[in-house]
């Protein structure tokens, strides 16, 4: 693995800084939870995320991006996650410009994405589990046009829904095939699309789509007809290993809550030192902290190198992140004891971001099952 | 997660079991005294894994919050909730120190 260099220790810190002072939970998720923001995000952070060149950072220079790759994406990643700052960075400025980027789409939708005013989603689950890939709608190609018969796609987590100016891409094409999938970027005032707004357990929001007839001409194609497969995998890939990434911060935010309790006198320090047995998991935390970072920057690195092993290393980040937060955020309500369970006080907060970042680019045991393929077995 | 949700019944139908037989030694006096502890740890950790597993079972549908279709998110709200069951009425933490203590032998049992 290799360190990190001295831009990226300062891409860290300016994250660092930023997310502390102004994506924290006093400033972002709480306010705008409160009163019941139907975006989920703050707009005026991410227009900051714009200024800063945060959003379009792994956008080419030609672009006005800043050429940065996975590994830069984790560092900021995890920093949203440590301070539960609700954002599109991960599906707008990491999967979707990750999909775009190298497309004649590119060209139409990077000056937003990089100014922080332009949002994208990926269009990506069917079910309520994720399982990406052949599409059970059969794009249907006719001529210069597409039509996407009737049918509902989950969009995940975030990011589609509320007023503001976004788009959703599908992967449609034939049903068992990889090969005949086709991307497609699709604004979101286009005809026949069909918005719900979902809120999800941790305030940010999802979007339900239906697709009625919608009509897209060959200019929406990101990549190539049928080719829909390689961009599709490059999100994908960018998208899993930043939720890792995000996943990692928001352990290292529950756990860094979670030791200060003893200083507040709290009764539960009275167990933690009379039953050895209730300092064992804090300890396991810790361990766990290490591992899960190494290998969510282990990956990032994989990504950034186009190494053939990567898929695999992803899922390995993603599938550790998982149990390893789990572990953290559930100890630390523990540990909290009663006031753990009380609105007022932000512990509660992780496990909820938690369970919904687990679950968005497939679960754990989703990963598991994809190490088991890749490895062959 | 089909192998989860058998392990998990496996130890729900083995909590049972042990559920039944404690009520009777109950009832004949002869129950140990770390029983209630054992009885508290086991069916609190055991109810935080069911709604764990739901949450699990019901994907991204599970994590809904306000809407009608998921009944203002009831799964979700359901689960979180399990989560003060390993607080409340002591700790499971609590619950383990009685359990030692009264197996150990250690004074104060």
């Amino acid at each position: 693995v290799t360190l990190l260099t001295d831009d990226q220790k300062m891409l860290r810190e300016t994250a660092a800084h930023l997310m502390a002072a102004e994506g924290s939970i006093a400033k972002q998720m709480r306010p705008l939870r409160d009163k019941g923001c139907s975006d989920g995000f703050g707009h005026d952070l991410w227009r900051q995320f714009g200024e800063l060149g945060l959003a379009g950072m792994c956008a080419p220079e030609a672009q006005g991006g800043l050429g940065m790759g996975a590994t830069e994406a984790a560092l900021v990643l995890e920093e949203i996650g440590r301070n539960l700052t609700p954002s599109p960075f991960l599906t707008t400025s990491v999967a979707a410009v990750r999909a775009l980027d190298g497309s004649a789409q590119a060209e139409r939708w990077f000056p937003g994405i990089v100014a922080g005013e332009t949002v994208a989603a990926l269009a990506m689950d069917e079910g309520r589990r994720h399982a990406p890939g052949p599409h059970r709608d059969a794009g249907r190609a006719a001529g210069q046009w597409f039509r996407a018969e009737r049918g509902q796609a989950i969009c995940r987590p975030w990011r589609l829904g509320g007023r503001h100016s976004g788009r959703g891409r599908g992967p449609r094409g034939r049903r068992g095939e990889w090969d005949g999938l086709t991307l497609f970027a699709v604004a979101r005032d286009s005809t026949g699309l069909g918005i719900e707004n979902v809120a999800l357990a941790d305030s940010s929001k999802a979007a339900r789509l239906t697709f009625d007839n919608v009509s897209l001409d060959g200019d929406a194609v990101i990549g190539e007809v049928d080719g829909g497969s390689g961009p599709l995998s490059r999100a994908l890939n960018a998208g899993r290993a930043g939720a890792a990434a995000e996943l990692v911060g928001v352990a290292a935010g529950a756990s860094a809550m979670t030791p200060r309790l003893p200083q507040a006198a709290h009764a539960i320090w009275q167990i933690d030192r009379r039953v050895p047995g209730a300092t064992a998991p804090r300890r396991a935390s810790v361990r766990r902290d290490r591992d899960r970072r190494a290998a969510a920057f282990k990956a990032a690195e994989l990504l950034d190198g186009g190494d053939a092993k990567s898929e695999l290393m992803v899922s390995v980040a993603k599938a550790k992140a998982i149990s390893a937060a789990a572990l953290a955020v559930q100890e630390g309500v523990q540990m909290h004891g009663g006031i753990g369970m009380t609105d007022e006080h932000d512990i509660g907060f992780f496990m909820k971001r938690e369970a919904v970042l687990a679950e968005s680019f497939g679960d754990a045991r989703f990963h598991r099952a994809r190490v088991a393929e890749l490895s062959g077995y | 997660l089909r192998a989860e949700i058998a392990a998990f019944d496996v130890d729900s139908l083995a909590f049972a079991a042990m559920s039944e037989r404690f009520l009777d030694q109950l009832k004949a006096g002869e129950a140990h005294p770390a029983m209630p502890s054992m009885m508290k740890y086991a069916g609190t950790e055991l109810n935080k894994r069911r709604h764990e597993l739901l949450m699990a079972a019901g994907g991204s549908e599970a994590l809904e919050w306000d809407s009608e279709r998921s009944r203002q998110g009831k799964t979700a709200r359901d689960w979180l909730r399990t989560k003060a069951n390993s607080i409340e009425g002591g700790t499971s933490e609590i619950q383990l120190n009685i359990v030692a203590k009264h197996i150990l032998g250690l004074p104060g049992a």
